[in-house]
């Protein structure tokens, strides 16, 4: 894609690309080559001289349990914040498409939690399931259920998934929602006309159809899940109990400024950047395709 | 509209029923929030707290405005507003700009420029966060407004979406302003910049969304109390080892966190959704 | 008012050779017409003249000065766009001022030239409507008349009407000619329709992959084209081009072919013409009937008859027969040869 226009003269454009230029390289491309500079040393405990230990952060860090089972956590995480905001976000948006009228209304009510920042929402979640004061989990001892995330590592991991899910439900909702209002009626007609039923339709139709908006969120939500969930866990669990809501952007902060292991946060955050390039990639992949539809 | 098939009837309520009860579920902790916000500590301390709003209100709010519990939440949020507005308005006049120079004109090194920007794409500050602490620190720019700024403007998102916007503008507008007399800035100015209006809202809505919604980065550049956005802020509100937290002030403060993002969310929810829709599409 | 010429003018995009070197001389107030297929380059000339797109060698001259490194706005021309190219954001009046107001024209005099214009265009009650609020052949106008209210030398057209339906079409073709004789502005047309053409042209350029194949007035070209292109180009329907096995024993053209055009063609009872043919099917259109019908080998051909005339029955053996002076000759390359 090219203009067939274009302006004459190499100064101003270069003017006009300057700030963006300038603050990228300072704040993004410098930082990120010392990311992968970093990666390569090992600090001494006084922070004076650094060691060159090539890829000796990786083997260590791809060695290590608790990167691996960070690793795992990441994983398990990121899946289950996918599935079930995508379940949700699914069921809510199928719903708003089947009433003719009022469907707005739901989307201004539900697309709320957008606004809300992950580390507030990780607030509102831990006021809710606090073990001394949180009404749901004073209802649940009610019922015989003695809940404590802070001890109990299922229940801390189901809570931040909870936390990140319920914050993902409108992001989800309103391209779901937009993705089955494209749906030609007239296809959705025809299948009834053909004797399918509701599920039927949903199933053999619907879902097909849905697919490229099914993809692009299942990439986008697995990088929201990995990246943007810093704050729910960091509010609520703070990594624990016994690491076990560490994921792996939790670590590289955890490490590197808590630790001050610059040397493996560097290298953790190398890896995280292959993770990202290499999802960047699919959803352009994903994209250029999506042109052609 | 799939309802077109549906009898209306028994499903035609069901749906609504569904749709209630998942607003109903979205909306509890916004609501338990706001409860929490206008009762006493002692209504919450001992549960179950009650799920009616109660008449501390004003008193949770102003406590938490005025003096909050490290620094004034007023304080807070206007610092909050003034990271959100730099991030948002930056990022939209860099961005631009840039995509104006990458469209519109051939000059040497276009094609470097390009994908060195386009390099940034999708990749957080999360991922790089240790060196650009230093590099932040090494100008001196903790605590400070730009060192909560500039890093979070570095990337080319909202270049990418400019310059999809401007390949979409007829080649044939800029010629005829070429043959009008307009030089480039003067066609910057009269025809792209007012026809690129509804994106650059869009764009600021879910600029400004993203910059107020931003945590780790503040909680490592901001060690000032004073400096605290918002959001960053409650966490540090909550005392460490055994002692209660202030829950109520605690409350107001997260409702007034949520609150400037839900106003513009709201007030420009078809800017928005459209801007969203077509920006991540 | 001005003149034009093109002197050796051609266009290479990197390698590609689009316009092959086409010399023109364009008097002052004539209405030239470049006419061709999509893809002959007649529109890469036109912004050539507009300052659009670089001169590869050659040069262009507007009043005997050559302006090939002249801006667009230096050239005191003005164009008229295929899609309008107006500002959507701005409403009629802005779109017509917006080339005075640069030119830091004072206020009363754009307001002056702008009411002109729209009275001249009959613009006078949309001037405050935006471009979008307004009809196809509305936007036609306005880009006619922000073109007028800048008094070029010089009108430049690229398909301007071929975003109109057919009937607008028309109507827009006679006003743009009464417009450019009563202002008496030297143009330049762009079009792929042959019909525009020959109504509108003074002159026009027959192009043909970046070669201007014949230079002259609709008429003269359309009579006496100089190669099969423009013979087959210009004229509806088509000129039937016929080759020696199709004329076996009938005319000698050798390696080149013989052209005729449909209304010179006349059906007789078979072995009174000169070729026998079968008709295939006829197009009654009123006025005039096309008969299309194929030769003893496949070939097709094509007559044209008055609308009065006896139709033929699909399927009928009849002979065609022409007069010897409409038959065109041409070369193995296209080029006419002189009748033998």
């Amino acid at each position: 894609m090219e203009k067939r226009v274009t302006f004459k003269g190499w100064m101003l454009p270069l003017c006009l690309l300057a700030p963006q230029v300038i603050i990228t390289a300072v704040f993004f491309f410098y930082p990120a080559g010392q990311a992968v500079w970093q990666s390569m040393f090992i600090p001494d405990p006084f922070g004076l001289k650094s060691q060159f230990v090539g890829f000796g952060n990786f083997e260590f860090l791809l060695s290590d349990r608790y990167y691996r089972a960070a690793f795992a956590t990441t994983a398990i995480f990121s899946g289950l914040v996918t599935v079930v905001s995508m379940g949700l976000a699914l069921y809510l948006a199928v719903l708003a498409d089947r009433l003719i009228k009022g469907s707005g209304v739901y989307r201004t009510l539900l697309i709320w939690p957008y606004a809300v920042a992950p580390a507030v929402a990780g607030v509102l979640w831990l006021f809710m399931f606090n073990t001394r004061v949180g009404v749901v989990a004073w209802y649940l001892g009610l019922l015989g259920y003695d809940w404590n995330h802070v001890l109990n590592e299922a229940e801390a991991m189901g809570l931040v998934v909870a936390a990140s899910s319920w914050g993902r439900v409108s992001y989800n909702f309103l391209f779901f929602l937009a993705g089955l209002q494209a749906i030609p009626k007239s296809v959705i007609e025809a299948a009834a006309i053909d004797g399918a039923r509701f599920w039927t339709r949903f199933r053999t139709i619907v879902f097909p159809l849905l697919s490229p908006t099914t993809f692009f969120l299942l990439v986008v939500n697995i990088v929201y899940a990995f990246f943007e969930t810093f704050g729910v866990i960091h509010t609520i669990t703070s990594g624990g109990p016994q690491q076990a809501t560490t994921i792996l952007v939790y670590k590289v902060f955890a490490d590197g400024f808590v630790g001050q292991d610059l040397g493996s946060s560097a290298a953790q955050s190398v890896i995280l950047l292959i993770v990202v390039g290499a999802m960047t990639i699919i959803q352009f992949k994903f994209v250029e395709r999506r042109v052609h539809y | 509209m799939s309802g077109m098939v549906e009898k209306r009837g028994a499903g035609y309520w069901l749906t609504h029923v569904g749709l209630i009860i998942g607003v109903l579920i979205i909306f509890f902790p916004i609501w338990l929030a706001f409860v929490a916000s206008t009762v006493t500590q002692p209504e919450i301390v001992h549960p179950p707290m009650p799920l009616w709003p109660g008449d501390q209100f004003f008193n949770n709010y102003r406590s938490a405005l005025v003096s909050g519990i490290n620094a004034p939440v007023a304080r807070m949020l206007a610092n909050s507003m003034v990271m959100a507005l730099g991030i948002a308005l930056g990022k939209i006049l860099i961005s631009i700009l840039s995509a104006f120079a990458i469209v519109y004109f051939r000059f040497p090194g276009r094609k470097v420029f390009f994908w060195l920007i386009f390099l940034t794409l999708m990749l957080p500050v999360e991922v790089r966060i240790v060196p650009t602490y230093e590099v932040v620190a090494g100008f001196g720019m903790l605590n400070s407004y730009s060192g909560l700024i500039f890093p979070l403007i570095a990337s080319a998102t909202a270049t990418f979406l400019f310059r999809q916007f401007f390949m979409t503008v007829p080649d044939e507008l800029a010629e005829a302003a070429r043959v009008d007399g307009a030089r480039p800035m003067r066609f910057f100015w009269d025809i792209l910049l007012p026809m690129s209006r509804t994106n650059i809202a869009a764009l600021f809505v879910i600029l400004f969304i993203y910059g107020w919604n931003q945590y780790l980065w503040p909680l490592l550049i901001t060690t000032d109390p004073d400096m605290n956005t918002i959001v960053m802020g409650i966490k540090q509100m909550f005392p460490s080892g055994d002692d209660i937290a202030d829950w109520p002030v605690i409350m107001a403060t997260s409702i007034l966190a949520m609150v400037p993002p839900i106003i513009v969310v709201i007030s420009m929810q078809k800017l928005f959704i459209r801007g969203l829709v077509d920006s991540e599409k | 008012m001005a003149t034009i010429k093109l002197d050796a003018l051609k266009k290479s995009f990197g390698k590609v050779d689009v316009i092959h070197g086409v010399d023109i001389d364009i008097k002052d107030g004539e209405f030239i017409v470049i006419v061709g297929p999509s893809g002959c380059g007649k529109s890469t000339m036109l912004r050539m003249v507009a300052g659009l797109e670089t001169v590869t060698s050659g040069e262009v001259q507007i009043n005997g000065v050559g302006v090939n490194d002249k801006e667009p706005m230096d050239r005191n021309i003005a164009m008229v766009f295929q899609n309008y190219a107006l500002y959507p954001h701005m409403s009629v009046f802005d779109n017509m001022a917006y080339g005075l107001k640069i030119a830091k024209t004072p206020k009363e005099e754009i307001a002056e030239r702008v009411q002109a214009a729209a009275k001249l265009l009959q613009l006078e009650e949309y001037l405050e409507r935006k471009p979008r609020e307004l009809s196809g052949g509305q936007r036609q106008r306005v880009a006619m008349g922000r073109a007028i209210v800048r008094k070029p030398d010089v009108f430049l057209f690229d398909e301007p009407l071929s975003n109109l339906d057919a009937k607008l079409r028309v109507q827009m073709r006679l006003e743009i000619k009464q417009l450019q004789k009563s202002l008496g502005v030297t143009a330049l047309y762009v079009t792929h329709d042959q019909v525009e053409a020959m109504t509108l042209a003074d002159r026009m350029i027959v192009m043909n992959g970046g070669v201007a194949d014949q230079i002259g007035a609709p008429l003269e070209v359309y009579k006496n084209p100089k190669t099969a292109f423009v013979a087959g180009f210009i004229g509806s329907p088509a000129t039937n081009f016929l080759t020696a096995t199709d004329l076996a024993g009938v005319v000698e053209v050798g390696d080149g072919t013989l052209g005729i055009r449909p209304e010179h063609l006349q059906l007789c009872p078979a072995g009174e013409g000169s070729l026998n043919v079968d008709v295939l099917y006829t197009e009654a259109l009123g006025a005039e009937t096309l008969i299309h019908a194929k030769l003893a080998n496949g070939a097709p051909i094509t007559v044209r008859q008055d609308g009065q005339m006896e139709l033929p029955e699909s399927g009928a053996n009849l002979d065609v027969r022409w007069q010897a002076d409409a038959v065109m000759l041409f070369d193995k390359n296209g080029q006419r040869v002189a009748n033998a």
